[in-house]
């Protein structure tokens, strides 16, 4: 049994309240505030409740305003349906990044506004960077209600790790989450292996169980970064379950751990290269 | 262990996780790592590993976060050594 320890941080009288979880073993314990248990109950309720509104606004904007369509989707999401739905491992999704909204795009990818609203665990948390979306009172709400919890990247330690003690609650609350193991959008506009943040190895280490979804998603004009993909582009998608470990301990093992991640993205990154190579004239379809 | 011969290791060990060569060429013991060099803090993750490695100590959560400066390196091999 995997214990987790609720933690009254804010209190003098440090109390802790045991939250048992049915999963196998326990590596760690996983220490988070009642605090942030309440306040991400509440996040959760309210994004649920407007969910309905909300969501298929977005969904709108990108099918057409925007006009990008995910390649291959019919067969995305029933993998998806499968993989996520059959049990609560905790699960995180990686991916490469690209553009400012690749997450919401991963959200469009994998399921249906009605699947999310009765599933709503598999509707992923996300960890934006408040600089970029903490900038107006409509930008906070939408990321409010879309499940995010922003981080400041240059913030101090203690933030960082309060917000990957916060997801790791999550996860093992069978929440999926979602998060760019390069820590930013790639400014070589490939998976940048070298520049890996070790801090998704950080989030899974110490969870007895889990498993990785890895995303490798580009528009099929996408060169570089940007703020969103071409109009009109399909998006190339595809994605692939892992369960890295390491044998190591402590930092080297979230090393190990975020870099096997990492490449795996590259791996998937190569194929689709690779695919774009041999079939120039690529339909997309 | 002598802190010139450390500082040099640390100095050969910093080397490859430096933006800016320069920088490291004017670097003394009150440098900062992430803000002077430039160094992001998954690779002072890096860099701590291999000062492990290096000088055969262990390094643990709390005291690899008080790491800020080049001196706060030293002092932390040398009190182990």
């Amino acid at each position: 049994m995997s214990q987790i320890n609720a933690v009254n941080m804010d209190s003098t009288n440090v109390r802790r309240v045991p939250l048992i979880v049915g999963l196998n073993s326990c590596s760690e314990e996983i220490l988070v505030s009642r605090k942030i248990i309440i306040k991400c109950t509440i996040q959760k309720w309210l994004s649920w409740l407007f969910f309905p509104i909300l969501a298929p606004t977005i969904i709108f904007i990108l099918k057409y305003v925007q006009k990008n369509r995910i390649q291959d989707q019919k067969t995305i999401r029933m993998l998806f349906k499968r993989i996520a739905a059959e049990n609560k491992t905790p699960t995180l999704i990686c991916s490469n990044h690209l553009t400012k909204l690749d997450s919401i795009y991963i959200q469009h990818a994998f399921a249906s506004v009605p699947f999310y609203w009765r599933h709503f665990r598999l509707f992923s948390w996300n960890i934006p960077a408040k600089e970029n979306f903490w900038t107006n009172p409509l930008s906070r709400l939408v990321t409010y209600l879309g499940k995010c919890i922003p981080i400041v990247r240059t913030g101090p330690s203690e933030h960082h790790k309060n917000v990957m003690d916060t997801f790791r609650y999550l996860l093992s609350r069978g929440e999926l989450c979602t998060i760019f193991p390069e820590g930013g959008r790639s400014r070589t506009g490939t998976v940048d292996v070298d520049n890996v943040r070790y801090g998704v190895g950080s989030i899974l280490r110490g969870l007895p169980d889990y498993r990785v979804i890895c995303v490798y998603m580009r528009g099929e004009n996408q060169q570089g970064i940007s703020d969103l993909p071409r109009k009109r582009d399909k998006i190339y998608f595809d994605f692939k379950v892992i369960t890295p470990q390491s044998f190591e301990k402590g930092r080297r093992a979230e090393r190990e751990i975020s870099r096997r991640i990492i490449q795996t993205i590259q791996e998937m990154e190569n194929t689709y290269f690779t695919l774009r190579k041999n079939d120039s004239s690529h339909s997309w379809e | 262990m002598e802190e010139k011969v450390v500082l040099e290791k640390v100095m050969e060990i910093l080397k490859p996780y430096v933006r800016e060569p320069e920088d490291l060429k004017n670097a003394t013991k009150e440098t900062d790592i992430l803000n002077d060099l430039k160094v992001n803090s998954s690779r002072l993750v890096d860099i701590i590993l291999a000062i492990e490695d290096e000088f055969d100590i262990e390094v643990s959560d709390d005291e690899a976060d008080e790491v800020q400066t080049i001196g706060d390196v030293i002092s932390l091999i040398v009190g182990k050594k």
